[in-house]
């Protein structure tokens, strides 16, 4: 009698129907030859009594016809049309049961397109490709073996079906009359400020000493604004220092400037990713509104992998959560 | 035959309740026919004892790689947690010969295991390598399975991956995952400065290699569940953008000229597409890019951070993290897009969902007091389990197979260093996975067939 439990299995899943072949050994039937056909990526490789093997090729279809011989079971496997995989042999019930060969392989070593799969029929193929070409990165990119086109900028058109936001909400960023509906916890609403004593004016800044160089603008007028936890909001300070840097920008239209966001550690990969270019939106805003043209400035987001304080704390972490504005050469981008 | 090894085979799993509702119980003595078969329930598994005997040379000659083979095999296996290797010392003299039956009676004085695997590597007539095997039950004193592989000599360690693969599911009826690849970033230099390099290796940390050179970051590679290609993010143009990277031709190229920055790539299961986050005007949205046409479709539209999109195995849903409501939680919505269920309601802040193959569970990363843990809930929200917990682990990736997952660790401090692990879902302890050096996030290619 055969097991209930490889009845059950052929009731389930494809890939526990290797099992089931392998499982069916106390077939006693097909001694000689029998035929089996290859049941999708793991048709069964049944030992039934004898021998008989089946090829188990990629596509289900494959084909995996495999005859067994003798008592002593050596059933070859299959050749597989389709290519990867081929056969696996039927294994023998006796004792000294044979092991079915594998379906053969056509390709061969260093054969190009690929490495081990999806070649010829059979075991294993040693594509070759692995390590022999070189690194890719700044532009130095390895010759693809097959030649052809390397690298691709696709110049698509960008079609966004649903754009409705041009970025009008940002304006609650340093809006003295932003509504409390646009209060939230999160980078999701934006929290209304106080009283913006500065205004919009920048008159008032004086810059002595200036020489227009980069080291002055980062000590003398401040490169850096902070922020709280999971916020993208200005407060008072920031503000106040990104006055400062429109100021300077407006008298230095030779330089535009990159506006880097960046957070702490305490955050995942990819939400820090949107919450630096949060911040760094909060900012471009910011400066745009008090006068700098917005082709003078480029953001970008840093996430958490590039923290100025090292250590593992709050302050360290306080230290990180900022927006660095970075001079760029050139008037605009 | 009272050997407590034999259990019920009861696997969690939509896939396998057919199986497990007609496989009760299976007690070898009552059922002396029936396969060595093992328990993978969830929780703590008593390991299988098997041992692994050095693979025979031709014709009973020795042959240098058959010990590595078996070694390969026995790390493979030992590595689940779900088999305990016998020293083959005191067994290896009862098998003469790779043709010959064990003499078993004396294996079980001599030895508790349980299952046997003996080879040999040889030749083809047509003069190619070839490995064979075969895996015995101990008690039953049968062959339970035996394949040849046949190849190139240099890639007998894959052959052994595979071989090794046919013994777990021969004996666990689960898909094995040792015939695969795993894709990080290699990390080296200061916190400050740390150099980033894409690389790629076996799933056990040997034929490493490294893809991107470390002149412009990279972060965040995610393998396609169809093919060696993988998606990743790269600072090349000076802000993050999606690439694509065929791991065998090294053919690469930038997906799509947006107007913002692009992140949080990942493949649907077809591999036909990617999905990403654009952010633009402060705000962060979820896109699919047909990979095809090119045309790209936006799946959110809210003024919020949604973010790390992960598609159902049946293409059907997408489950994303967003701060929509306040803080960072889960949300499953339509792969069209659409209404947005939350599914995330345990303590903390959730982050990083990625659907398991298997479809029955999310894996995903879980922010709570100050600390950071790698768990699993089901697709509708219940049955949260915490798997880990230290100052900072992030970025689940499954095993092709839906049972292991790995993840990056890394600990605080300015001398901060990142490392990968793995654990097994149902239960047990982290274990770290080699690498050069530091490495974090993780992703676990498919199987190689």
């Amino acid at each position: 009698m055969r097991p209930t439990f490889t009845r059950s299995l052929a009731l389930v899943a494809v890939a526990v129907l290797a099992l089931s072949g392998c499982a069916s050994k106390k077939d006693p039937t097909a001694d000689g030859s029998t035929t089996a056909t290859g049941l999708g990526k793991f048709g069964p490789s049944s030992n039934a009594g004898a021998d008989s093997g089946a090829g188990f090729g990629v596509d289900g279809s494959s084909t995996g016809s495999a005859a067994g011989s003798g008592a002593n079971g050596l059933g070859a496997g299959g050749s597989d049309l389709l290519g990867s995989n081929g056969g696996v042999g039927g294994i023998g019930n006796s004792s000294l049961g044979g092991v079915g060969s594998g379906g053969t392989t056509q390709v061969g070593a260093g054969a190009g397109t690929g490495a081990f799969a999806d070649g010829g029929t059979g075991g294993f193929v040693d594509g070759g490709t692995y390590g022999s070409t070189g690194l890719i990165d700044g532009g130095v990119i390895s010759a693809a073996p097959s030649g052809g086109p390397v690298y691709t900028d696709t110049n698509t058109a960008y079609t966004d079906p649903n754009a409705t936001q041009s970025g009008a909400y940002n304006n609650a960023l340093f809006d003295n009359n932003a509504s409390a509906a646009n209060t939230a916890g999160g980078n999701g609403g934006f929290t209304t400020y106080g009283s913006d004593a500065g205004g919009n004016s920048l008159s008032g800044y004086n810059f002595p000493g200036d020489n227009g160089s980069a080291s002055y603008f980062t000590q003398q007028v401040g490169n850096r604004v902070l922020f709280q936890t999971d916020s993208v909001i200005l407060d008072d300070n920031s503000r106040e220092t990104l006055r400062r840097q429109a100021a300077w920008l407006q008298l230095h239209p030779e330089h535009s400037a990159i506006l880097e966001g960046h957070a702490d550690e305490r955050g995942t990969r990819e939400y820090n990713l949107a919450l630096g270019s949060g911040r760094a939106d909060s900012v471009r805003a910011y400066l745009s509104s008090l006068g700098v043209s917005a082709s003078r400035l480029r953001t970008v987001s840093y996430g958490k992998e590039r923290p100025i304080s090292l250590g593992s704390g709050p302050s360290a972490w306080a230290q990180n959560r900022r927006v660095e504005t970075v001079l760029n050469n050139g008037a605009n981008f | 035959m009272t050997q407590r090894l034999f259990r019920t085979l009861r696997l969690v799993g939509a896939a396998f309740i057919g199986f497990a509702a007609l496989m009760p119980l299976v007690d070898r003595a009552q059922a002396q026919s029936q396969p060595l078969k093992l328990t993978l329930d969830r929780g703590v598994v008593e390991p299988l004892p098997i041992s692994i005997l050095d693979f025979f040379g031709e014709g009973g000659t020795s042959d240098p790689l058959g010990p590595q083979i078996a070694q390969v095999i026995e790390g493979d296996l030992a590595s689940t947690n779900v088999f305990r290797n016998v020293p083959d010392a005191a067994i290896a003299p009862l098998v003469p010969t790779f043709s010959a039956p064990p003499r078993f009676g004396d294996v079980r004085t001599l030895s508790n295991a349980a299952a046997l695997v003996t080879g040999e590597v040889g030749s083809t007539p047509d003069g190619r390598f070839a490995l064979r095997f075969r895996l015995w039950d101990v008690v039953a004193q049968q062959q339970i399975a035996g394949f040849q592989y046949t190849g190139d000599r240099a890639a007998w360690r894959r052959m052994a991956h595979r071989a090794s693969d046919a013994i777990y599911e021969r004996l666990t009826g689960e898909a094995g995952y040792f015939e695969t690849r795993i894709v990080f970033v290699d990390e080296r230099g200061p916190k400050n400065q740390r150099v980033k390099r894409l690389a790629v290796m076996d799933y056990d940390g040997q034929n490493l290699e490294y893809l991107t050179g470390g002149s412009s970051l990279v972060l965040t590679p995610r393998f396609s569940p169809r093919s060696q290609e993988i998606t990743y993010i790269s600072y090349r143009d000076g802000l993050p953008r999606v690439y694509l990277l065929d791991i065998e031709s090294r053919r690469q190229e930038i997906l799509g000229r947006f107007p913002g920055m692009t992140f949080a790539p990942r493949f649907a299961p077809d591999g036909a597409s990617v999905l990403m986050s654009l952010a633009r005007g402060g705000n962060t949205d979820i896109y699919e890019m047909d990979l095809r046409s090119r045309q790209v479709t936006r799946l959110t539209s809210n003024s919020s951070i949604d973010t790390a999109p992960s598609y159902s195995p049946d293409g059907r849903r997408i489950v994303f993290e967003s701060d929509r409501g306040g803080s960072q939680q889960l949300y499953v919505m339509p792969a069209r897009g659409g209404s947005a269920k939350r599914i995330s309601f345990g303590s903390g802040r959730y982050a990083t969902p990625v659907w398991s193959p298997r479809g029955d569970l999310i894996a995903f990363t879980r922010i709570s007091g100050g600390r950071f843990g790698i768990g699993v809930m089901d697709p509708d929200g219940g049955g949260e389990r915490i798997l880990t917990d230290s100052f900072l682990d992030e970025s689940p990736t499954w095993a092709p197979n839906g049972r292991r997952l790995m993840f990056f660790r890394e600990t605080q401090g300015a001398q901060s260093r990142s490392q990968l692990y793995s654990i097994d879902i149902r239960g047990g302890k982290e274990t770290a996975v080699s690498t050069p050096g530091p490495a974090s996030d993780p992703a676990w290619g498919p199987v190689m067939r």
